[in-house]
């Protein structure tokens, strides 16, 4: 796709009519068949050539599918954008959106957005090292790549402590049925609220999520806590400089010791194979699936050790791909075990880096797409890609049985 | 033995059942009719009233519910002369919190509840064990583990009918947080303690604020014997403006959040009797239970009596789980970490773990009512026989039983009598360091000294380096023992108490010396270490042990030092608190046959069981 003057997905919707005016001539000339995106970074808009004095989505007037994988919750992007438009944006069954765990794909599909299909992240291909692990650098036992995933709690903002109720109940549940996602113990537990029906103007739909979403917050702002910035702080504190923060802002919100953020990707990779164990903790807009890390450390082989997320079984073998923590005390008595037992620990990275790029790299996921959209109409089936032979793990998902399925039905006409 | 009882039936009924000679004394009154708001002025007024009584009362004990007994004489004009009532009478004031200390004080300034704190002839039994731990741990003497009970009084104990089961579900109780219905804002960095340590709960249900705020995350410093009063009211004051968002957030997590769901669930079937609730959540109640009568035979006749804790429980039960129970009723109740302390759960009462739990069992039992009937039997006849006030007075009285200290213990400051002992040491060694707490006061006393502070854990060391650096202090990672290479360290429930000796069945500090995990780290002999770093054994002039029952090992690895090491502080026991740990008697023999004597010995908050001894060289 030709270059965008900028890519940011929070960049205003005025500046995604202008970037349509860039793409449709392109899109026009090419022979594409499916446009994909991340983070709905290359959304752009056109003026609607069957409903004059409207816009459209650039694919959708042109007929071609949009896939955009979300790395980051919805609620993350286009937060430049009103939330009513991004809501009528969201509703469009022209765009597909890939989302990378089952609590939020089955949240989005209770409020009604149609076309939403779960996948979870993967590593982009690449040209991986497969060699046996070297001797560790000298220097810390253990790394965290990544910020602090909540700066909420230093801000000082006043907030009324009616509004954290909701999410705090939640969290309340949550500690006693770990596996039940938010929506679940809002809606059908609790019932905070309805969540939006399908007779409900588009006005009420947008005033529910907008309602749901805000009581969402302070939730979120407590898994950041529960899911990463708790074990930083833990393990600053008992192991001083054997454990090394590589990420930014952490001396301003905790006061922590850290080194910069690495932005060259090439010395950031080969820092996760040669630090002895390689921490990996969520965000807070995490509920069930994994992140990027979970597939880039293991791609790049590291040894992965990581907080546990309900999905991890369905991708890797625990304990034998990676390993997986539940609290500080096991932390702790993880990182002594695999310091004392580095053989176990490059056995462990290796079958982890085997799993991810048999299995978990991008272009699995394409593969896999694409033929989720044949399936469904939305491409011909003589669309090809580059076809590799692999299974696919399963996930589960309420009510589907198959694997990598859509959670809701995906129009084949936009 | 006479006690004095501060007008409080529970008491003065268990007085009577054990034929003690009770008499009532007034309690501080304040205008909104709750005792503990009662502030400094009600408790003057009421303390010159109770002096009165006692100087023509002939009683061994004062009991109270909730410091309600707490009461003052001022001496002289201004707010420093104030005394003590139950000292000056010379009398030991023995009182039950059943509800969290700060909740019970409220109406005292925290400098005055902190200063009353220190009172060593002022017993304070408290409910929750993780409350208990934590005030022991912030430096209060005189604390107790004491459970709630039910009242002594006549209970129904014939068996309960079956059919006779209206309302089904009930659940009696008050909603007691106005928290979240108040229309200030606060600021978000209010929350951080109370969410991580809500979030630390989640994986590890048992583990209590005060190790969350202290030992996992380091959010505050722990109140050191050696600290300045100023210093220690600040701390354990920031310690619970802290816990204060972690109470609310428990309310939620132990009561409102049930209450609510069930009410959804099943509509009027369940029955909601108790303040608040349709207030805070538009909830109906059913008409408040006006008589004791009323009160317990509702516990008989409802089908389910549910029982909900309240936000300021971390550990304990409360009052309801003995109540329900000696009643008669059939308790269903969320779960508590003591609860199996109490009860044979399953058997005597039956707990739930979440809300799915919660209706499972709702509906088994509705269902089984002959199985409902055994368990109510079972549980009444548990709380009968074992947690009426009574039961618990006794305990208290056995308690109480003047018991002689091990030793004379000193009453002056160990800092300020070390830096008159050894004015400008060369070298100081810290053996057992922990996270530094001692480093910190040796520095505040020895700015030119090199101090060097010896710890194994890995755990603890990192925290250790950290306080090092900011101290200039050379930390070591190294335990010190009678001979050098590796030795297997035990992990315990409180990092304080890591110790290479292991555990003692029946230990009195169980509950911190609890291991729950081990660790390989290096032994090193004192003399060995010396010589190989390059100091001169004769520039070491004082020597710090707090190797948690491991003194004398490191003792016997420093008998080179031992020639002219000045003085030596360091830890005894006087029971065995970790296997096979050498008592007060063993060093000090030890000690004495290095040339030593005891310059004195200073007391711990468990004066009975272990304290810091002061040699200096004879």
């Amino acid at each position: 796709m030709p270059e965008l003057p900028s890519l940011d997905i929070n960049r205003s919707l005025k500046q995604r009519l202008s970037d349509g005016a860039i793409y449709r001539p392109f899109l026009e000339k090419q022979d594409i068949e499916l446009v994909l995106d991340f983070n709905a970074g290359a959304l752009t808009l056109v003026p609607s050539s069957s409903h004059p004095g409207q816009v459209a989505l650039t694919t959708a007037d042109l007929g071609i599918p949009y896939v955009a994988c979300y790395l980051d919750p919805i609620t993350s992007t286009m937060t430049q954008v009103g939330w009513g438009d991004h809501w009528q944006l969201l509703e469009s069954n022209s765009w597909i959106k890939w989302i990378w765990e089952t609590a939020h794909s089955e949240e989005l599909v209770k409020f009604g957005i149609p076309n939403v299909l779960t996948m979870p992240m993967a590593v982009i291909n690449d040209d991986f090292d497969t060699s046996p692990l070297p001797d560790p650098d000298p220097g810390p036992a253990v790394a965290f790549m990544g910020h602090p995933a909540s700066s909420w709690f230093q801000s000082q903002q006043p907030v009324l402590p009616g509004q954290l109720f909701a999410g705090l109940t939640t969290a309340a549940v949550h500690a006693d049925m770990p596996d039940l996602p938010f929506h679940k113990i809002y809606h059908d537990l609790y019932q905070f609220a309805e969540p939006p029906d399908s007779t409900d103007d588009f006005a009420t739909r947008v005033k529910r999520s907008a309602d749901y979403f805000a009581h969402k917050f302070t939730y979120n702002a407590y898994l950041a806590l529960k899911q990463r910035d708790r074990f930083a702080r833990f393990l600053r504190l008992k192991l001083g400089d054997a454990f090394e923060l590589i990420g930014d802002h952490w001396d301003v919100h905790y006061g922590l010791k850290h080194t910069p953020r690495i932005w060259d990707r090439k010395i950031l990779h080969q820092r996760m194979r040669r630090v002895p164990i390689c921490l990996n903790l969520m965000k807070g807009c995490l509920e069930t699936g994994l992140n990027l890390r979970h597939f880039e450390v293991t791609a790049y082989g590291g040894f992965m050790l990581t907080y546990h997320t309900p999905e991890l079984p369905a991708y890797f073998e625990i304990g034998k791909e990676c390993d997986a923590f539940r609290d500080e005390e096991e932390l702790l008595q993880k990182i002594h075990h695999y310091l004392n037992h580095p053989d176990e620990r490059r056995a462990i990275a290796a079958a982890g880096q085997r799993r991810v790029l048999s299995q978990h790299l991008y272009s699995h996921r394409v593969t896999r797409l694409v033929e989720l959209l044949q399936e469904a109409g939305v491409l011909p089936k003589t669309a090809v890609v580059h076809q590799t032979p692999t299974p696919v793990p399963k996930i589960h998902v309420e009510g589907v049985n198959s694997e990598f399925a859509p959670v809701g039905p995906i129009s084949a006409d936009p | 033995m006479r006690i004095g009882a501060f007008r409080h039936g529970w008491w003065k009924r268990a007085c009577e059942t054990l034929s003690l000679d009770v008499t009532d004394l007034p309690v501080a009154e304040h205008p909104s009719g709750n005792a503990y708001a009662a502030d400094l002025n009600a408790r003057i007024a009421n303390g010159s009233k109770t002096a009165a009584v006692l100087a023509d009362l002939d009683v061994d004990l004062l009991l109270d519910n909730g410091g309600t007994g707490l009461g003052f004489l001022r001496v002289a004009e201004g707010a420093d002369n104030l005394k003590l009532v139950h000292e000056e009478a010379g009398r030991p004031l023995l009182s039950h919190f059943i509800d969290p200390l700060a909740t019970a004080l409220q109406g005292l300034p925290w400098p005055a509840v902190w200063q009353c704190l220190q009172s060593q002839s002022w017993g304070k039994a408290i409910w929750d064990r993780a409350q208990a731990v934590e005030l022991q741990r912030l430096g209060v003497p005189g604390v107790t583990h004491l459970p709630m009970a039910a009242q002594d009084r006549s209970y129904d104990t014939r068996p309960l009918h079956p059919s006779k089961c209206m309302p089904l579900v009930s659940f009696v109780g008050s909603q007691n947080t106005s928290y979240f219905a108040r229309n200030v804002t606060v600021p978000t960095n209010t929350l951080l303690a109370g969410t991580l340590a809500r979030a630390t709960r989640c994986d590890l249900p048992d583990m209590s604020f005060y190790d969350i705020y202290h030992d996992v995350y380091g959010l505050g410093e722990p109140v050191d014997p050696g600290d300045l009063v100023e210093t220690k009211i600040n701390k354990t004051l920031a310690y619970f403006n802290a816990k204060l968002f972690y109470n609310a957030s428990l309310c939620i997590h132990n009561r409102d959040r049930f209450v609510i769901f069930l009410k959804r669930i099943l509509g009027d079937t369940f029955h909601l009797v108790g303040r608040g609730w349709d207030t805070a959540y538009g909830l109906r109640t059913s008409p408040r239970l006006a008589t004791a009568d009323e009160y317990l035979n509702h516990f008989r006749e409802a089908a389910i009596n549910l029982n909900l804790v309240n936000g300021n429980a971390e550990t304990g039960l409360n009052m309801r789980h003995f109540e329900i129970t000696a009643a008669g009723g059939f308790m269903l109740c969320y779960r508590q970490p003591e609860l199996k302390e109490h009860f044979e759960i399953g058997k005597e009462c039956v707990e739930f773990d979440n809300e799915a739990d919660l209706l499972e069992k709702i509906q088994y039992y509705l269902s089984h009512p002959q199985e409902r009937v055994a368990i109510a039997l079972a549980g009444q006849k548990r709380t009968l026989s074992q947690h009426l006030y009574s039961h618990r007075l006794q305990a208290l009285l056995q308690a109480v039983q003047p018991k002689p200290l091990p030793v004379e213990y000193s009453t002056t400051n160990r800092w300020d009598d070390l830096k008159s002992l050894v004015p400008d040491p060369e070298v100081v060694l810290d053996c057992g360091a922990n996270t530094g707490q001692t480093a910190s006061s040796l520095r505040k006393i020895y700015p030119g000294a090199r101090i060097y502070s010896f710890e194994p854990v890995t755990s603890v060391f990192g925290e250790l380096r950290t306080r090092c650096e900011a101290l200039g202090v050379h930390p070591v990672k190294k335990a010190v023992g009678d001979r050098d290479g590796m030795a297997t360290i035990h992990l315990t429930a409180s990092p304080e108490a890591n110790s290479l000796l292991g555990f003692q069945e029946g230990s009195p500090c169980s509950q911190w010396c609890r291991v729950v995990g081990c660790e390989d780290v290096e032994v090193c002999t004192l003399d060995r270490w010396c010589v190989e770093n390059g100091i001169d054994l004769r520039s070491v002039d004082i020597l710090k042990l707090d190797v948690q029952g491991a003194e004398l090992q490191a003792l016997y690895g420093a008998r080179k030092l031992l020639k002219t090491v000045k003085a030596v502080y360091l830890e005894v026991s006087f029971v065995p608190i970790y296997k096979d740990c050498p008592l007060f008697d063993e060093i000090e023999t030890f000690m004495k046959e290095c040339g030593y004597r005891r310059q004195t010995i200073y007391p711990s908050d468990q004066p009975h069981n272990w304290a810091d001894a002061l040699y200096v060289k004879a």
